[in-house]
């Protein structure tokens, strides 16, 4: 199957899942008022959030032909944002809604219409920013959905169960824990090879073992309270004990959790990119690249300062509602109103 | 008196302490050590003793949560102890808890008609969700709540009817035997009252047995039929409420009931009271495992464990003649 092809389907999948989560959290008040709250709080961190899983997502819807434009090669499929922006690529820099090129010479084809203006190749910097939002939700979410089901399978198993798997799962995070990230990181990927999924995998296997030390030390509490108890003294068997008292009594820290993990990814990617191990098409490439820019005459600054803005914003936003989810999920600030 | 429901003889629940890299057991605690004790259906025996004596794990184990190292669990003369799991099932559904803190025995992300109806899925009682409803309306009715709280979370009621709602959810698989640990102790006093009437009224009316763990006494007075005192993992006195109120053999329970705060000064005695902290159960004294702390103590105390004089229908764990001639 091509790339875009499974991106398709992707988006089509994330469409259900959220059709679906709609429909869950509708049903069940507790997550509803939580939402609700969160709304309240952080209306606009939540609309800025919005906006860049928009751009990501029409940057995924992508398909085949549709006009003849050059340097496109026949078969390359092109996304809903690619076709925004389409035969606007100059020939060199332009500053932002300059009218000429940036050595003055020749014409723009599109005068003026360079938002951000146009990288040393001639593309739009606003469209390159607009790209980066999928690769960075690309990182964040791909590594979430390979490290959290991780995290919790090993940390409630670990944490229910106990005995010789918990030493088990409590030996290889100590063993993880005790590498530095960075180095394990990069080893990992040299290893893997270069790539989106080889680069996720990395950052997954680096960064399950917090969420995993969380819920193997909530799941060992929740084993003994007294409503598993109650419900073990009422014939329930432990695997729907864990479904339906252990999981849902965890859910506040796995959001919690990957809120502030996916920022945190979104930074690693940049890290890695400035170290020239990155993925194409992020905002860590783009600064990457812009950073000899810099010492140019005239300094060329808007491709650093979009990529940098975007990641800023970004991080900003989902830091400010992962702050606000702590205070509103956190079972310990849990108010009587609420 | 009617015929025992459960019986329990020489039970014993120790727990392994583990150390080092191999996690060998290096000794154990013996929080129940040789545990003989009646409940009768449809009455009411109060488990008494200290905070550590091993009243709780005696339920536990009762109820199959921790495993028995010794002893039986007889109820109705099957002996669920040797029991494996999927045999033990069916008895699950007899003998039911109601815990002590209404805060931690609720699941919090849960309704009402879902805790309630916990216990009938697992036992395929109700049908369909519509007669689960129902049945679920009858135990909310049954602890004196409005069926129509049913959609509520546990944190939108109070203490007293949160520990309602767990009574609901035992009463909801029909058992025989509740055992109530420290049901009402986490309550205030008035809402303690209510809870304590709605327990007798519901044995009255389904003809349910309790075991009573309690360490109030002026709970037990009011409710229970029988009382066995315990320390430190082993029943020291049992007998019938007002006996052992009126007439206490053991020192222990002497020292218990002369440390009951009383309003009337001429009813406060001048009897010794226990000296002392409980000892380790982990390694508790040769002997009397009283012998520590008992005013009473002479030299044969601290050299053999005395057995359970038993004299009609009290028993009494003590060398001295008060508590073996009746």
């Amino acid at each position: 199957m091509s790339a875009h092809v499974l991106s398709n389907v992707v988006v089509g999948l994330l469409f259900v899942l959220g059709i679906a989560t709609g429909v869950f959290v509708r049903r069940n008040r507790l997550w509803r008022e939580a939402l609700f709250e969160l709304w309240r709080r952080r209306r606009v961190s939540i609309l800025v959030i919005g906006v860049y899983v928009l751009v990501a997502l029409l940057d995924s819807i992508a398909w085949v032909g549709g006009g003849d434009v050059e340097g496109v090669a026949a078969h390359e499929a092109r996304s809903v944002i690619d076709r925004i922006f389409e035969g606007t690529r100059e020939a060199s820099y332009s500053a932002p809604l300059a009218a000429t090129s940036f050595y003055g010479k020749e014409p723009l084809k599109a005068p003026s219409r360079h938002l951000l203006g146009t990288d040393i190749l001639g593309r739009d910097v606003f469209h390159r920013t607009l790209k980066g939002a999928r690769v960075a939700l690309l990182i964040g979410g791909v590594t979430s959905a390979i490290a959290i089901p991780l995290a919790l399978l090993l940390g409630v198993s670990a944490g229910y169960f106990g005995g010789r798997l918990d030493d088990v799962v409590f030996f290889v995070m100590s063993t993880l824990a005790s590498m530095p990230g960075l180095l394990l990181l990069i080893a990992l990927i040299l290893a893997l090879g270069k790539g989106t999924w080889q680069i996720c995998l990395a950052l997954g296997v680096t960064s399950w073992v917090g969420l995993c030390r969380v819920t193997r030390g909530e799941a060992f509490k929740l084993r003994e309270l007294d409503y598993v108890q109650a419900a073990r003294a009422l014939g329930v068997s432990e695997l729907r004990i864990v479904w339906r008292h252990v999981l849902p009594n965890l859910m506040h820290l796995v959001i919690i959790t990957f809120v502030l993990m996916f920022s945190g990814l979104v930074l690693s990617e940049a890290i890695l990119a400035y170290l020239g191990i990155g993925l194409d098409g992020s905002w860590g490439q783009m600064i990457d690249q812009a950073r000899d820019e810099l010492s140019r005459d005239p300094v060329i600054w808007w491709n650093i300062t979009a990529a940098g803005t975007a990641l800023f914003a970004l991080l900003l936003a989902v830091n400010f509602v992962g702050d606000a989810l702590r205070d509103i999920l956190d079972p310990r600030t849990l108010r009587e109103d609420l | 008196m009617s015929e025992a429901l459960l019986e329990v003889s020489g039970l014993r629940t120790w727990f392994p302490i583990r150390k080092g890299v191999f996690r060998s057991v290096v000794g154990h605690v013996r929080a129940v050590d040789g545990v003989d004790l009646t409940v009768r259906a449809g009455e009411t025996l109060a488990l008494v003793g200290e905070s550590g004596c091993g009243k709780t794990t005696v339920g536990r184990t009762i109820l199959g949560l921790e495993p028995a190292r010794e002893g039986a669990v007889r109820f109705e003369g099957v002996d669920l102890a040797a029991l494996a799991p999927a045999e033990l099932r069916p008895y699950r559904k007899e003998v039911q808890i109601v815990f002590q803190d209404p805060m931690a025995s609720l699941d919090p992300r849960m309704r009402v008609r879902e805790i309630v109806a916990e216990g009938m899925r697992s036992f395929g009682l109700g049908k369909n969700e519509a007669e689960r409803t129902e049945r679920v309306a009858e135990q909310l009715r049954r602890v004196r709540l409005d069926p129509d709280a049913m959609d509520r979370y546990p944190h939108e009621f109070s203490g007293g009817q949160r520990q309602r709602i767990g009574i609901a959810r035992a009463l909801a698989v029909e058992p025989r035997l509740l055992i109530c640990d420290e049901a009402v102790s986490a309550l205030d006093v008035s809402i303690q009252a209510q809870i304590l009437n709605l327990l007798s009224e519901l044995q009255e009316e389904l003809g349910l047995a309790y075991l009573f763990i309690t360490h109030d006494l002026s709970v037990v007075r009011y409710l229970a039929h029988e009382v066995a005192v315990m320390y430190l993992g082993q029943i020291v006195e049992h007998g019938p409420t007002e006996q052992i109120f009126e007439d206490p053999r053991h020192p222990y329970t002497r020292g218990l009931l002369a440390a009951v705060p009383s309003v009337d000064p001429a009813r406060r005695s001048a009897e010794p009271v226990v000296l002392g902290d409980v000892p380790s159960p982990a390694s508790p004294p040769d002997g009397c495992r009283f012998h520590t702390r008992c005013p009473e103590v002479f030299d044969r105390c601290s050299r053999e464990m005395p057995e359970v004089a038993v004299r009609g229908d009290r028993g009494c764990r003590c060398f001295l003649p008060r508590a073996t001639e009746a």
